[in-house]
């Protein structure tokens, strides 16, 4: 923890203000300008006091978010904590301190401050700070700084405490066109599979002794009758549609082949169809799909066929931790085996390489991308910032305009 | 939220406040009421139901146009740079006033106002502007602080609102985050800055040395036109430019003859208070340091004599009564006093020259009589002045000459032609008697030349400000002569010393009282502060002085003797203050330092110095009373110790006790089971002490074993034990386990070992 006064330049005026009513009071012999020396010099003395006394009682953790998603609001939250008995604290602002490192957030995003009006004594007040991600990757936080430059403003008081801690950023997601995945799920032919294992589902799978804790629903009432003892009705398991996603990384970046447009780096096509995986596993999830992911040509593991929260969680960071200046690995034969009877999207960030996938894969490039999605998902071109709900100043003056 | 919406109103309040403060300190009530009404429509136009601003092209151009008229200014009124720079700080507030106003305005607006009031300071200063600024340091501290908290929350709405991308669905809130109890805090807050404002500044004010460094830029110097009010036993030209309108009551004063019958006399009657005999540059009569005094302890109720020995029987002797109201050192006599008694034994100072009395003891003198002549024969005088015989005393001699010589042959020449116009020879004659009758006479005219209509007796003089001539100011004494010729008593007093002076006539100042009012009723003068006079007295025997008053004694009884009006009696209350105000603050200076030290040094010494002898007496009769003999005090000592210790240790237990309860939630308990609990489980409030000392207390929303698993990733052996305090604790608080003798030991042990592990003591 660093404790530090600055003198800013509001504080550099006043004291040069105080210099020279305290020149004109010797030269005057004023008695009032005496008073008004006094009241300055007692007023630099107390901001520096009054600042000190918050800051020495003040107490903070970083309550970081699960994770951030690019182009959508990461808020980190601050306890301030007073552990002062008696002596409130006003006006604190909070701020992260750059991380020099290839994965500080700094990289990843603006510098964003939080702001405190006020923590009673022993209290405990969340402040928020919203930043907005600009790239996927592992944001780590390092120190924070918590100023404040009550009561006067004359006089900056700041402690540098260091708290590292990081979050993954997941790569952004898009809305993609309704239908996508139902091309390439397998069952377009033969129909929904139904699984081998009893469950909640609507079909018929067999019939067993009844058991305590059996629904009364699932009793067969006539067949109980006959063999003169309960027995119960098990019922099929729902199996539902799965898909791989495969994200082809087998190239290095310098060796993909960029288009037309002058703008789009290798790099953005990368980056675009590692969105595009995610924004498919987003709604593949939706849709109620398991969801599996491999990665070839780079060191992350393929991912099994599951459904959950957990697992898509996995999924996302998974995607998230891809470091693309790694080597990349050669193609290796598991990768590309047509082990699972399901339906398999292979994202390509240049072109299409049939060879991986399997026969029946549906092969998707990062410049489809456009095609495909609708728009970021949280974004809305009709809107603007303006509409903001909470911005007082724009409805005031919204409301003028209406009254005018 | 409710806080920072008022802020606006605030910062407008202050503001108005600043330019009611700037024109009161320029007595300008045409632009007062002007600018003040400006500024209040602003709040209107600005903030009403319209909610129109000036653009700011406009305002810019406004700016440049109040810029231009700043120079115009100037060189029309160079001599009043300071009016100059406040109007065009005025004329830039009120544009401000009526833009838009973001938090940067307003920081510029109450800069602005903050530079007013200082240019207002730098004038002399009125009591009404004094209370101006009061008003303003203690609205404008309140509404700097809620500058701060208005300006980051307008800062911190404006990032937050920037920083979300344009196409963005969402906003987040921008509301501030605010805790409980906020406006009373932020208020409480505020107040106790103010105190410790208050009281800081006061100390400042107090111990900042005065007289050094002044007109260190004499460019810069800007005359300060004090007042005096009252008595006060110097003058000084320079700062007293105005006699005080108090009517507050001084002194009652009751004259009886010789054989103690009420006397009423229709001439006024002056108090002498002090004399002073020398006169320093730049207008300032003091009294000679270093005269020797002769010493007087009063015996009540006799009358003591104030000469080397008793004073010759008069059939005109009086003895005055005087009950003081407001006590000072100085005691007052009409005439000459010749012996004095005191209600209490007092030891007094009695300069046996002058015949003034000094009170020279601790505590007030609120009453006292004197036995005064009005004629006191040359016999009396001599023992008076302790020569026991007659001749000139040695001080007259060396007062020949009380101004600075080379004023001498300008007043001179005046002196000389006054008095020659009235037949009066021109030169001093060699014999002592005549030279003694000369000096009368020569007094006499000089007087009745500055009682002629030539000379305009005024009170208030604040408007006359003093000449310079090469660089060298002129005496106020020959200015007032010459150039003004308008004055209050102590300039007329003046200007006939001077005249006297330069002819060679041995002269002197004195200060006191002139009494005229006269109330039948409890058959006594009273004396006000307003009836603080200045005369001249003129030596005209080896001992003898005569008083000579060349205030127009129309204008004198028009002042102190004219019956109050409604109007009059309601400003005593205003005077009063202001003349507080002017006594105790604005000259306060290098002297009244001094002797505001000196005060406190009296003050204080004796009553620390009794209080420790109180305790010293007390300790002995208690020794006394147990017969503890010469070592008691030993026994007592470590008695008291133990009971400090005692004390101290009884009020650590219930505050301990009192957290336990509260902490552990005991309050439900009773009896001998709440007992148990308090006695028992101290250990856990003491682990939650440890945590915290090493800056990882233990939240209050988390439970304690999981907190324990949340410290294992760092600390995993304060982790252990955290856990293993905490089962203990769980067991004997919510298990009702009672714990033996050898857990509590073993669990006390766990919590010292938790403090060392944490590297911090219990």
């Amino acid at each position: 923890m660093k404790r530090r006064y600055h003198l800013h330049l509001p504080g550099l005026l006043y004291v040069v203000l105080t210099v020279v009513v305290g020149f004109a009071a010797i030269n005057n012999q004023n008695n009032v300008l005496f008073w008004i020396l006094g009241v300055m010099l007692s007023a630099l003395v107390i901001s520096g006091l009054v600042s000190g006394m918050m800051m020495s009682s003040l107490q903070i953790r970083r309550l970081m978010p699960a994770h951030g998603l690019v182009g959508e609001p990461l808020i980190v939250r601050y306890a301030l904590t007073n552990s002062s008995r008696f002596f409130p604290v006003f006006n604190v602002h909070i701020e992260e301190r750059a991380v020099r490192s290839r994965s500080g957030w700094n990289t990843m995003m603006d510098r964003v401050g939080a702001w405190v009006m006020h923590v009673g004594p022993r209290d405990t007040v969340h402040g928020e700070a919203t930043f907005w991600p600009r790239r996927r990757g592992k944001a780590e936080f390092g120190s924070l700084r918590i100023w404040t430059t009550f009561p006067f403003g004359i006089i900056k008081k700041s402690i540098t405490i260091t708290r590292p801690q990081h979050v993954l950023i997941y790569p952004q997601l898009y809305e993609l066109r309704r239908g996508v995945l139902k091309a390439v799920t397998p069952q377009g032919l033969l129909g929904a599979t139904v699984s081998r294992h009893t469950g909640a589902g609507d079909d018929y799978f067999g019939m067993r002794e009844f058991r305590p804790g059996d629904s009364m629903r699932q009793i067969a009432w006539k067949r109980s009758a006959a063999l003169d003892q309960l027995v119960s009705i098990e019922r099929t398991t729902p199996a539902p549609p799965k898909v791989r996603i495969v994200v082809n990384l087998t190239r290095a970046t310098h060796e993909l082949e960029r288009g037309a447009n002058a703008d789009e780096t290798a790099r953005d096509l990368e980056e675009s169809a590692i969105s595009l995986a995610a924004s498919l596993i987003q709604l593949a999830d939706l849709n109620g799909y398991e969801v599996g992911l491999s990665l070839p040509g780079t060191a992350g593991p393929s991912i099994q066929v599951r459904r959950n929260v957990w697992h898509r969680e996995k999924l996302m960071a998974a995607l998230a931790s891809i470091d693309l200046d790694a080597a990349r690995k050669p193609r290796t034969p598991q990768s590309t085996a047509n082990a699972e009877r399901i339906g398999r999207v292979v994202v390509h960030p240049d072109r299409v390489e049939a060879s991986l996938g399997g026969p029946n894969a549906w092969h998707v490039t990062a410049r489809q991308l456009k095609n495909l999605a609708v728009r970021p998902i949280g974004w809305d071109a009709a809107r603007t910032r303006a509409d903001a709900p909470g911005d007082d100043t724009k409805v005031k003056s919204k409301k003028r305009e209406a009254a005018a | 939220m409710k806080l920072l919406r008022g802020f606006p109103a605030m910062a407008l309040s202050v503001v108005l406040l600043s330019i009611v403060g700037f024109f009161v300190s320029q007595e300008s009530v045409g632009l007062l009421l002007v600018c003040g009404a400006l500024a209040a429509m602003s709040w209107y136009i600005t903030e009403g139901p319209r909610g129109r601003s000036l653009p700011r092209w406009t305002s810019n151009v406004l700016v440049l146009a109040v810029t231009i008229n700043v120079f115009v200014d100037f060189f029309q009124h160079r001599e009043d740079v300071l009016g100059v720079l406040g109007r065009f700080v005025v004329w830039l507030t009120l544009i401000k006033l009526y833009e838009r106003k973001a938090s940067r305005d307003y920081a510029q607006l109450l800069s602005l106002s903050m530079l007013l009031m200082l240019i207002g300071a730098i004038r002399p200063s009125s009591l009404v502007f004094a209370a101006v600024l009061f008003v303003y340091a203690a609205l404008g501290l309140y509404v700097l602080l809620l500058f701060q908290l208005y300006a980051s929350y307008e800062r911190a709405k404006g990032a937050r609102l920037r920083s979300i991308p344009s196409e963005y669905r969402l906003t987040p809130s921008v509301r501030p985050i605010i805790g409980r109890g906020t406006a009373l805090q932020f208020r409480a807050l505020g107040s106790g800055i103010g105190i410790a404002g208050l009281v800081l500044s006061s100390f400042v004010f107090v111990i900042f040395p005065r007289g050094m460094g002044e007109c260190l830029v004499r460019g810069l110097h800007v005359a300060q036109n004090l007042r005096v009010s009252g008595f006060v036993d110097e003058v000084n030209l320079t700062t007293g430019t105005r006699i005080t309108d108090s009517r507050k009551a001084v002194l009652n004063l009751r004259l009886f003859d010789k054989d103690g019958r009420p006397v009423r006399f229709d001439q006024p009657i002056r108090l002498r208070g002090a004399v002073l005999d020398a006169y320093q540059s730049g207008g300032r009569w003091v009294s000679s340091p270093g005269r020797p005094r002769r010493v007087v302890t009063t015996q009540p109720p006799d009358f003591v004599p104030l000469g080397a020995a008793a004073a010759e029987p008069s059939s005109l002797s009086i003895t005055q009564e005087i009950d003081m109201l407001s006590p000072s050192d100085t005691l007052f006599s009409a005439n000459v006093p010749v012996s004095i008694a005191t209600y209490k034994p007092r030891q007094l100072e009695v300069d046996p020259h002058t015949q003034t009395i000094k009170y020279a003891g601790r505590g007030r003198l609120w009453r006292y009589s004197i036995k005064t002549q009005p004629v006191p024969s040359d016999a009396t005088l001599a023992n008076l002045a302790g020569a026991g015989g007659a001749g000139p005393s040695p001080f007259s001699v060396s007062r020949m000459a009380l101004f600075d010589p080379r004023l001498h042959p300008r007043l001179q020449r005046l002196a000389r032609a006054v008095i020659t116009s009235f037949g009066v020879a021109a030169q001093a004659p060699p014999e002592a008697d005549e030279r003694w009758r000369w000096n009368r006479e020569a007094a006499r005219r000089l007087t009745r030349h500055l009682q002629s209509g030539e000379f305009t007796y005024d009170t208030d003089l604040r408007d006359v400000t003093l000449a310079t001539v090469g660089g060298r100011t002129v005496d106020p004494t020959v200015q007032f002569l010459f150039e003004t010729k308008r004055g209050h008593c102590e300039y007329f007093a003046s200007g006939l010393a001077a005249l006297c002076d330069s002819i060679g006539i041995p002269v002197r100042l004195v200060a006191g009282y002139l009494a005229m009012e006269y109330d039948d009723a409890s058959q006594q003068y009273v004396v006000r502060e307003s009836n603080a006079h200045a005369w001249v007295e003129v030596q005209t025997g080896s001992n003898r002085w005569t008083t000579f008053d060349p205030s127009p004694p129309r204008r004198l009884e028009e002042i102190h003797g004219g019956s109050p009006s409604f109007a009059d009696r309601l400003r005593w209350l205003f005077d009063r203050f202001e003349a507080r105000w002017e006594v105790g603050f604005v000259a306060f200076d290098q002297d009244a330092q001094t002797r505001f030290v000196e005060s406190l040094d009296r003050q204080w010494s004796p009553r620390l110095g009794g209080a420790w002898a109180a305790v010293r007496e007390w300790a002995a009769g208690l020794n006394r009373a147990f017969y503890l003999g010469p070592a008691g005090y030993i026994w007592m000592g470590i008695v008291g110790l133990a009971l400090v210790i005692a004390v101290i240790a009884l009020v650590k237990l219930m505050r301990r006790s009192l957290k336990t309860r509260m902490i552990l939630r005991l309050a439900h308990f009773r009896g001998a089971e709440y007992q148990r609990m308090l006695r028992q489980l101290g250990f856990y409030l003491d682990m939650l002490n440890a945590l915290q000392r090493a800056k990882c207390a233990k939240p209050m929303w988390q439970p304690p074993l999981a907190y324990a698993a949340h410290l294992g990733r760092d600390r995993p052996r304060a982790s252990q034990l955290v856990e293993r305090i905490t089962s203990v604790f769980y067991a004997a608080r919510y298990g009702q386990q009672r714990l033996t003798r050898d857990e509590v030991r073993r669990v006390g042990s766990d919590v010292r070992e938790l403090a060392s592990a944490l590297s911090v003591k219990l």
